[in-house]
């Protein structure tokens, strides 16, 4: 396959999950379909510069990421700034807290609400349970496309995760 | 270990489950994906030069996209791309007021980016940047000296239209978000102030004459006036914004202020999607509190972005250069300002800083744009006495053509060559006459090789591509450039011939007899050739291999009652003709609209391969547009089929839909069918 159809072939397997990711991060179909279309059209610029990519899915997940954040850039100085405050993720043991509270949510988590957990859930727990979850990134994939180290993802996720049984649990009460 | 992974399935499940039902429709899919194709052809991968291309493989690409079928309004994009041998875009892309393709550079190049964007913003920025982009044209027409009345009209034109635009954009955007309304008319009013400056000093020491000094002077008072509106509409969004209140309120009760959005994430996000909370005054204060931090820190980040910019410049020049001194003392004043902003952004002061970031982020954008002005057009700041402007603009095209590296006689190479130098009309004249044998020796004989004709045929584009480059310099009067593009031309259309002659000579070939190619009447081909192919063709290809008699492509634009027919009228014969447009309609109940082309000689100037043409009617707006004659003859053509073409209809309400004409016999030429 020569560049142009490796290309297409990677819009054919990744518009979906692009856009569904999108689609959560921004809660906006229109704007999530720009996102998308921008996303291909950037990589095809890069493309054009004469640079390969290997592997399209974690390239592509790092665009969409990129303008997902200068879009909340544009839109939400303050989730910004909880986006990229990083400094109050301890660096600890992480294997005990990746995937730690899952019993909690096994039972308790309606896939009928998770749009709406995720709505509510804060930007900086939602990008990464995005791509964990939905998406079926591995932490190391998604540590290349947000630009933190392992330990950091993980210990998102796992933030994410405990948010989510969290807040679950409060809303039984 | 075992049970988390079983749980996390679950989990994962559950979330996909969840999300499941969130997808594209496929209508919506198709369409992007379309418009990605065009986007690719319309910025293909290419090859570092010309010289060093793989013939195949251009030609394969274009197999490729016709394989996947593209159409639409964006088709557009694709004919010019190919029409005008795969340089005319980038060509186009340098073309001023006045040269031949300025009017593809306009409507195309610049039009087609316009499809590529939906939000406000983008928009917004892009109508800015053509704005600014007339200016910079008209800077540089001032710069060659070549800046008169007709010049000052273009430009004054499309510079009013385009300010417009952003300013009913802006003020549209104002009702919904002063803020972003605020940053854009501060930026654009920077942005002019620099250009005023600019352009009198361009004027006052190009100006040729009382007329262009005239022109250039009112060109000037536009802008100034221009700037003058853009502040207005900062100034008044700026009230909207009201600072003066929040600042005591955030002060007070600093619920979401500057030192809590940078801190704990949950809180804040909180705090920002709950509605608006009722201030004792009845004002929404917690979106008015954010409204406040986001333009300071949008403001800080734009001092920063222009800080940047600007230093880098600064990086760049000689420290004895004039510029130096006064760039240097204006960032160091903008390096206060910021300073000032932080100190007020630290006392939840936001309107202080916001309007201390907005000073510093002025003063660096004005020291960027000046210093890149001033590399553009080698004017000093200082009042020196600037270098010919053919010099500076040799440098600046040296960035950003392609050179091609195997020039023979080393034409690049300084002069030093001893080879006497053949004057440039003689290369011209003598590729010309080549382009047009190779042309009529792969028209006018059947039986190439499949490889020949596509391998010819690339290298006629090439040669064509060269000619058509060298054209323009000769309108910018680079003669150096002129020459290198020439030679090159030269090289392509000799191994063009070359080939040719080898083909002939093999035997294969023989000779085809064209009735009557004047005529342009094909009455025995049938309606819907192509449909029935089921694929498109290139027209702009087919026509450059094969078509022995020109091509049109129209886009017919509807806005209103007002419907514009405009296009180009391309040739395959090297000798140059005008084209005028007549748009009429057919029938009394103005549903019907013909577009009549006549053709004559044009002996000023000559880019051989197309000429844009556009004509104007009113008529009802669901009026369609059925029929074209050339010189009084109608020509056989097809409007795309709704499958294979997309109406386009923007946010103005403008409906364009594309027509061309079909190349029956060049496709047959070419074994497409």
């Amino acid at each position: 396959m020569n560049q142009e159809e490796t290309f297409l072939a990677a819009f054919d397997e990744y518009a979906d999950s692009l856009y569904r990711h999108a689609y959560f991060r921004v809660s906006d179909a229109e704007k999530a379909k720009d996102l998308v279309s921008e996303t291909f059209t950037k990589t095809w610029d890069y493309l054009v510069k004469g640079k390969t990519v290997d592997d399209f899915r974690p390239f592509l997940y790092r665009a969409l990421n990129r303008l997902i954040i200068d879009e909340y850039r544009k839109k939400k100085v303050d989730s910004l700034d909880a986006l990229l405050d990083d400094s109050n993720v301890p660096t600890g043991v992480f294997s005990e807290l990746v995937e730690g509270s899952l019993e909690e949510l096994e039972l308790a988590l309606d896939a009928r609400r998770v749009p709406e957990l995720l709505e509510l859930m804060p930007e900086s727990y939602r990008e990464v349970v995005l791509m964990r979850y939905m998406d079926g990134l591995l932490p190391a994939e998604i540590a290349t496309v947000v630009g933190e180290p392992v330990n950091n993802v993980s210990v998102r996720i796992h933030r994410g995760v405990q948010w989510l049984a969290d807040y679950v649990k409060k809303r039984e009460i | 270990m075992n049970s988390n992974w079983a749980l996390m399935g679950n989990l994962r499940d559950n979330i996909i489950r969840g999300t499941q039902d969130v997808h594209m429709t496929e209508d919506d899919r198709a369409a992007m994906r379309e418009r990605l194709v065009a986007y690719m052809e319309y910025m293909p991968i290419t090859r570092p030069t010309l010289g060093r291309r793989a013939r195949g493989s251009w030609v394969s690409f274009g197999a490729f996209f016709r394989a996947h079928h593209i159409a639409g309004a964006l088709m557009i994009a694709l004919l010019f791309t190919t029409s005008t041998v795969g340089v005319s875009s980038a060509a186009a892309a340098a073309a001023l007021p006045g040269d031949l393709l300025y009017p593809v550079k306009i409507h195309l190049n610049e039009g087609v980016r316009t499809v590529f964007m939906s939000s406000e913003e983008a928009k917004l920025t892009w109508e800015r940047e053509r704005a600014e982009k007339r200016l910079e044209e008209a800077g540089q027409l001032a710069a060659e000296g070549r800046f008169d009345a007709k010049a000052q009209e273009e430009v004054a034109r499309r510079f009013a239209e385009h300010t417009e635009k952003v300013v009913e954009k802006v003020q549209r955007v104002e009702a919904t978000d002063p803020v972003l309304a605020a940053e854009v008319s501060g930026e654009f009013e920077e942005a002019l102030d620099t250009h005023e400056v600019m352009l009198a000093r361009l004027a006052e020491e190009h100006a040729v004459d009382t007329e262009s000094g005239e022109a250039a002077h009112k060109l000037v008072a536009q802008v100034h006036s221009a700037a003058a509106q853009a502040e207005g509409i900062r100034v008044a969004a700026e009230e909207k914004i009201a600072f003066e209140d929040i600042e005591v309120a955030v002060a007070a009760e600093p619920l979401v202020g500057a030192e809590h959005a940078s801190s704990n994430d949950d809180s804040v996000t909180t705090a920002v999607s709950v509605g608006p909370q009722q201030h004792e005054g009845g004002t929404p204060k917690t979106e008015s509190a954010n409204m406040h931090v986001r333009a300071a820190y949008r403001a800080q980040e734009r001092a920063m972005t222009q800080f940047n910019r600007a230093q880098t410049l600064l990086d760049t020049i000689e420290d004895d250069s004039p510029l130096y001194t006064p760039a240097r003392a204006q960032v160091a004043r903008g390096n206060e300002r910021m300073a000032a902003g932080e100190q007020a952004l630290s006392e939840h002061k936001l309107g202080h800083a916001y309007t201390a970031y907005r000073d510093a982020a002025g003063r660096f954008q004005k020291v960027a744009e000046l210093l890149e002005a001033a590399d553009l057009f080698t004017v000093g700041i200082g009042g020196e006495e600037a270098p010919s402007s053919v010099n500076s603009l040799e440098e600046v095209q040296q960035d950003e053509k392609e050179v091609p590296q195997e020039l023979p006689n080393g034409m690049l190479g300084g002069g030093s060559h001893d080879d006497a130098q053949e004057p440039l009309s003689d290369i011209r004249t003598r590729v010309r006459s080549a382009v047009a044998d190779a042309r009529q020796q792969l028209l006018g004989f059947e039986g190439y090789d499949l490889s020949v004709t596509e391998e010819v045929n690339a290298l006629i584009r090439d040669a064509a591509a060269e000619l058509l480059r060298a054209d323009i310099y000769r309108v910018l009067g680079d003669e150096l450039e002129e020459r290198a593009q020439l030679v090159a031309a030269d090289e392509y259309s000799s191994r063009a011939l070359g080939k040719l002659a080898k083909a002939i000579e093999q035997g294969s070939v023989s000779e085809i007899v064209i009735e009557d190619v004047g005529g342009a009447e094909e009455p025995d081909q049938p309606d819907g050739g192509v449909e029935e192919n089921g694929t498109l063709p290139k027209p702009a290809e087919n026509a450059d291999a094969a078509d022995p008699q020109s091509g049109v492509s129209v886009m017919h634009t509807v806005r209103g009652d007002m419907h514009t027919v405009s296009g180009t009228y391309y040739q395959a014969t090297t000798s140059c003709q005008t084209v005028d447009a007549v748009l009429t309609l057919l029938d009394a109940s103005s549903t019907e609209l013909a577009l009549e082309l006549s053709t004559g000689e044009d002996t000023t100037q000559c880019v051989d391969e197309m000429v844009w043409f556009e004509a104007t009617t009113t008529a009802t707006t669901s009026a369609v547009f059925t029929s074209l004659s050339v010189d009084g003859v109608s020509t056989f053509w097809e409007k795309l089929t709704p499958a294979q073409s997309e109406t386009v209809v923007d946010e103005e309400k403008t409906q364009s839909s594309l027509f061309r004409r079909t190349f029956d016999g060049a496709r047959k030429m070419l074994g497409v069918e």
